[in-house]
């Protein structure tokens, strides 16, 4: 059996064109001196998943070019979308068309039948065409870059490196709790601001949100202090993942595509697109699974990107001599601002609801069918969603 | 017909035995995604005519041991709870072939 036995039936697999030569000059771009004996294998998938996968010992970088395609359909809508229901309707396809590589067809139709009804204001998206093009370009480089990381920490680096990320990481995101005043009550202000604005909920219902919401963040800031604790003590792989996007962004950093800061801020909400990617797939994974926490998953990222931002803005200061950052990390909190109330936040609180909506509805959650019902239901899908 | 079987990775003792078995119809494959390691071993299996049964066997045992096991096909992953909605998932996978 080979790699490609491997791919068409791990992923479903799209009919569109592949730009091989692009990802091949991408990944020599990465190499530069170094050796890494990664096979490239650029394909279109639904699955929008990048991995490398070994068989018969040999190594292979799976790319997907669809993940590509979403970075730009994504960064379009962050840079030009003049209101929220264009980051709602991308929701719905994401949501759509991971219920349909799930086999829940009708659910699927349900949300693509949404997207269609949504999709005109699309054509409200204000162009950013070259801005778009470089994020994206970037973001791609980011992640065939992270996946070079893996292999670098595999083969080239030791315990210590792990142990130093470790120490830093407390002193950064543990400690630095003694110093500032961050309450419970503040927590939950913020996150009962988002809600209401999202969700649209009148102010009257304010009081209400608030107390229910207090149940959300039980066990305040010093649950968030252990759990910050263990991921940094306990979970190796996530300790593994801050290193390859430190050594990745390095990487996407010395081949002078553009300005640092720019390379920092495109990979900063490459950063979120993944969260996006990585929430809507575990919305439908933990419908069946319920270990597939999205709380806990969001907490683990929310502490992933504070790293990312605290490490970066340290290699400006030193590496690149940038004494005055005030400017570039106010863009990088507007960026957050806007990419939360554009994009996240329309899939974290309206798309999330009707996904628990429709997991009680038993017909729309049927997942067995003959094979001609089936065909004919994806049929339906593919024109809705693309 | 290729089917994947997505099992845990505490299972990988088991997923090397059946590998071992089967050298012809099995093969057992690593991977690592973007988010890290995943807890999972994936096995691509050859449906053929003879090696089907067997396969049914295996995902219906495991289920019955109250083990987890995914399987996928083309990239779509499918729900049985009994041997008779597997073999009718593979039947028509095969026919589609």
């Amino acid at each position: 059996m080979t790699i490609r036995d491997y791919i068409s039936t791990s992923r479903k697999i799209l009919d569109k064109p592949i730009n091989n030569q692009r990802y091949e000059s991408i990944l020599k771009d990465l190499h530069g001196e170094r050796r890494i004996d990664l096979n490239l294998q650029t394909i279109f998938s639904l699955n929008r998943k990048t991995e490398i996968a070994e068989l018969k010992k040999v190594k292979y970088l799976i790319y997907d070019q669809y993940l590509g395609q979403t970075f730009y359909e994504l960064n379009r809508i962050f840079f030009g979308a003049p209101r929220d229901e264009i980051g709602l309707c991308y929701s719905f396809k994401l949501i759509g068309e991971n219920l349909q590589l799930r086999n829940y067809l009708n659910a699927s139709l349900f949300f693509a039948h949404y997207f269609t009804n949504f999709y005109p204001y699309f054509k409200e998206i204000k162009k950013f065409e070259k801005e778009v093009l470089m994020f994206s370009t970037i973001q791609e480089y980011f992640v065939i870059a992270h996946e070079i990381s893996h292999e670098i920490v595999a083969n080239h680096v030791n315990e210590n490196l792990f142990e130093t990320t470790r120490k830093l990481l407390t002193k950064n995101h543990v400690e630095i709790f003694d110093k500032i005043n961050l309450t419970e009550e503040s927590i939950t202000k913020s996150y009962v601001n988002s809600l209401i604005e999202t969700m649209r909920f009148p102010e009257e219902l304010r009081e209400s949100v608030q107390s229910q919401s207090k149940i959300v963040f039980k066990g305040g800031l010093q649950e968030y202090i252990s759990k910050t604790k263990y991921l940094i003590n306990d979970r190796k792989d996530f300790i593994e993942e801050i290193i390859c996007d430190e050594i990745a962004t390095n990487m996407v950093l010395k081949l002078n595509i553009s300005s640092p800061e720019t390379v920092i801020r495109a990979i900063h909400i490459g950063l979120f697109n993944l969260r996006l990617l990585s929430i809507a797939d575990r919305m439908i994974s933990q419908i069946k699974d319920k270990s597939q926490s999205i709380n806990d998953y969001f907490f683990e990222s929310n502490i992933r990107l504070n790293v990312f931002r605290k490490n970066f803005e340290t290699t400006l200061r030193i590496k690149y001599k940038k004494t005055d950052l005030k400017r570039f990390l106010d863009l990088l909190e507007s960026d957050t601002n806007r990419y939360t109330k554009l994009i996240a936040n329309p899939m974290l609180f309206s798309t999330q609801t009707d996904v628990n909506e429709i997991s009680k509805q038993e017909k729309l959650m049927k997942r067995k069918y003959k094979y001609k019902e089936a065909r004919e239901l994806n049929k339906l899908i593919n024109k809705a969603l693309r | 017909m290729k089917l994947l079987i997505e099992i845990p990775r505490s299972d990988i003792k088991e997923a090397m035995d059946f590998y071992e078995a089967n050298p012809i119809n099995v093969e057992v494959i690593v991977t690592k995604k973007f988010e890290g390691a995943l807890d999972i071993i994936n096995m691509i299996v050859d449906v053929t005519t003879a090696f089907g049964p067997y396969v049914i066997d295996y995902l219906i045992k495991r289920k019955e041991e109250g083990k987890k096991s995914t399987i996928k096909i083309k990239g779509i992953e499918y729900e049985y709870d009994t041997r008779e909605e597997l073999e009718e998932i593979i039947k028509s996978a095969q026919e589609e072939e």
